[in-house]
């Protein structure tokens, strides 16, 4: 046997705040870390190991064996914590990446072997193939991965893809659907069945070295694998006023990439040759619409909680286990919905002593004092002194006199849409007195003239769970029809539940759709009565 | 009656409706957060190889923008005919949108790509959004891919050759 050993090495091009990658400080001795490395001959591996923290590898193989080196990008962890994360090509079935030297014979005496992986960047534009592309995305993976690590050192993360590709665009195919087999993929997401989408397309939108792009998508990737997101994602810009529960899972995930980067200045390169983008720093307090509503609120919070920067009202320097542990316990198990309120909640009981500082940090937020985890006692209605508050409301099972809720589409943002909006959907507590079947009845009250309304609703315990959302009948949909009323606008429907607390998750179906939406446009403010009965 | 009809059979189909599993209902992706700059795009007409056809963008803000600059470029197949690269913006205001029409020139029978940027103060700080155009030509077909080759036992791979320096 003779050893073949080495170093992994990838192309790392930094970015600037607001003026794209800056090729000129590329640096060229980024390790290749913690990835699969493996003598090959032909199709078949002959041995296999992986590197180190400094990209070094060594492997033993037969004297005068041909075959060459191959990086894969992919990093395995089965001891404690462990992990399975790999960068795949979306657009060419899900191939792996690799990086692969020359063939050659292993010869009669230890050799070196280092392995280079160039950005392809050839000065004015990609005129090589971008190699490293896909290990730096996986570098950034491991970054987010060691970091939650130190929070839960013997974390089992669930095996992850991440699919970039350069012909990964800001484009939606003819339907304006996404098409994960063309590239066409809208933007930079992560999808639960699938994994994390990365853009890559020159000259347009590239993420390979926009590490908080990577993290704040991984951040996603955490909450709904390991812990529990309600949120129904959609698109979002900061200033937008959004349903609480996308509000609170973006501000995470950003925060998360702050964190883990110790970096608050969050950087998404754009335009011709990657020199412009789109930025802002977690810590700059420019929020023009504060509150639990807003993801950028949401990711200062937890941003102050534990970096080591004292501004404003924070005069936090929690461990992130503190976070993590809120995130992956309290917010897991609470029968309220993912918001900021079970978050700050649970950082208030297992920090007593620190209520009325904590309570300070979320004043400046314009969040009201937490002490339960549905936001009773909220004030800030977001300008709206009707169909924003309460965030909850209380439903008694077979009280005669119906809850009334409103969906609106006030919200709406010209960047961002209307899919996921505050109050678009509205949100009902109850609690069947004894397990059995329920019914659960929307009945429409207003409806802006001369449209009909299409109620629908989510019942969530300790996560959604069931769905209701049957066409409006056509005694509803006829709106010319002799005699026509409101109510004529119902969705009903009966099921089997534990006498638990659940929440109704209630809205008018069309104001949950995008504002352009060709079909079924939102129709505006649209009010429900909203009862729960039992035999 | 009629309606008194229709009535009762719509609370009778109402009773008797059950909700469905939450499989069902696929919520969106959980997307990166979008630069506060809105493009919206358009084509005026159907494109056709060999005939210039107008691309009608709309840009706008929720914050005045201002200094705002609007650049393009386009795979070969696709020619750009007015303006060639860039043009600039007057300063908007929050909420206001600027139409902006485009000529290209399709080339091919296929689907083209359109690179748009915009670049502008918002709050005294540059930011920039940038989409990409689908023009897509009755023969259009997906873009060809890499292509993965098998190995590892029909595991697909896609290769980059590295930089090796041998010792």
């Amino acid at each position: 046997m003779v050893t073949i050993s080495g170093q992994a090495t990838y192309d790392f091009v930094p970015t600037t705040q607001f003026n794209g990658l800056n090729y000129a400080a590329t640096d060229s001795t980024r390790p290749l870390r913690l990835a699969t490395v493996q003598f090959v001959d032909g199709n078949t591996v002959l041995a296999a190991t992986r590197t180190t923290q400094t990209g070094d590898y060594s492997l033993a193989v037969d004297q005068n064996q041909s075959g060459f080196i191959r990086i894969r990008a992919e990093s395995v962890e089965t001891g404690s914590p462990s992990w399975s994360f790999r960068v795949v090509d979306n657009t060419s079935a899900d191939a792996i990446y690799t990086l692969d030297g020359a063939v050659a014979s292993s010869g009669t005496a230890d050799s070196q072997r280092n392995l280079h992986a160039p950005s392809g960047w050839t000065g004015a534009g990609y005129g090589d193939p971008r190699a490293a592309a896909p290990f730096a995305i996986l570098d950034t993976i491991l970054i987010g991965g060691e970091y939650v690590a130190t929070a839960d050192p013997t974390i089992d993360f669930p095996a992850l893809d991440i699919h970039w590709s350069e012909n990964n665009m800001p484009a939606l195919d003819a339907n304006g659907n996404v098409d994960l087999v063309s590239g066409e993929i809208g933007t930079s997401q992560y999808i639960s069945s699938e994994g994390l989408f990365l853009l890559g397309a020159e000259d347009s939108d590239t993420e390979e070295y926009d590490r908080h792009v990577v993290l704040h998508e991984f951040g996603h990737y955490l909450e709904f694998r390991l812990t529990r997101s309600d949120s129904i994602g959609g698109p979002h810009a900061l200033g937008d006023r959004v349903d609480m529960r996308v509000a609170f899972s973006e501000g995470w995930a950003t925060a998360l990439a702050g964190l883990a980067l110790s970096n608050p200045f969050y950087a998404d390169t754009q335009g011709a040759l990657q020199a412009s983008g789109f930025g802002f720093n977690m810590e700059s307090r420019g929020n023009n619409a504060p509150g639990w509503y807003s993801e950028q609120s949401v990711q200062e919070i937890i941003y102050d909680l534990v970096d080591l920067n004292f501004d404003g009202n924070d005069i936090f320097t929690y461990s992130f286990a503190t976070v993590w542990s809120a995130i992956i316990g309290p917010l897991a198990s609470t029968p309220a919905l993912t918001s900021i309120f079970p978050f700050l909640n649970a950082i208030k009981t297992a920090n007593s002593g620190d209520e009325a500082a904590l309570d300070q940090l979320a004043a400046d937020q314009s969040i009201d004092s937490v002490s339960t985890d549905f936001g009773g006692g909220e004030t800030n209605n977001a300008g709206d002194n009707n169909d924003v508050l309460p965030i909850y409301a209380d439903l008694v099972v077979n009280n005669p006199v119906p809850v009334n809720l409103c969906s609106i589409d006030s919200f709406s943002s010209g960047i961002t849409g209307s899919t996921n909006k505050l109050s678009s959907r509205r949100f009902v507590r109850f609690m069947p007195p004894v397990a059995g079947n329920v019914t659960i009845t929307m009945t429409a009250t207003t409806i802006p003239n001369p449209e009909y309304a299409d109620p629908d609703f989510i019942i969530h315990r300790q996560g959604p769970f069931a769905i209701s959302e049957n066409p409006p009948s056509d005694a509803c949909t006829n709106t010319g029809d002799a005699g026509w009323t409101e109510s004529n606008c119902v969705e009903s429907a009966i099921t089997t539940l534990p006498a638990q607390e659940h929440i109704l998750e209630v809205y008018e179906w069309s104001n949950t759709n995008a504002a352009d939406d060709p079909l079924r446009p939102p129709i505006g403010r649209t009010c429900f009565d909203v009862t729960v009965t039992q035999p | 009656m009629t309606r008194l009809l229709i009535l009762f059979a719509l609370v009778v189909f109402a009773l008797t409706a059950q909700s469905a599993p939450l499989s069902d209902h696929v919520p969106a992706g959980t997307s990166k957060p979008t630069s506060p700059i809105a493009i919206s795009h358009r084509l005026a007409s159907p494109p056709k190889v060999g005939q210039p056809v107008e691309v009608i963008l709309s840009i706008g803000s929720n914050a005045e923008i201002s200094d705002a600059s609007l650049s393009f470029s386009a795979d070969d197949p696709l020619a750009m005919i007015d303006p060639l690269d860039s043009i600039g913006l007057s300063t908007l205001s929050a909420g206001q949108a600027a139409d902006v029409a485009i000529t290209v020139l399709p080339l091919l029978d296929q689907t083209h790509y359109l690179n748009v940027t915009v670049r502008a103060l918002i709050d005294g700080v540059e930011q920039t959004r940038s989409i990409v155009v689908p023009i897509r030509l009755p023969g259009s077909e997906l873009r060809k891919t890499a292509g993965g080759t098998a190995g590892n036992n029909e595991e697909r791979v896609r290769s980059f050759q590295a930089i090796e320096t041998v010792l």
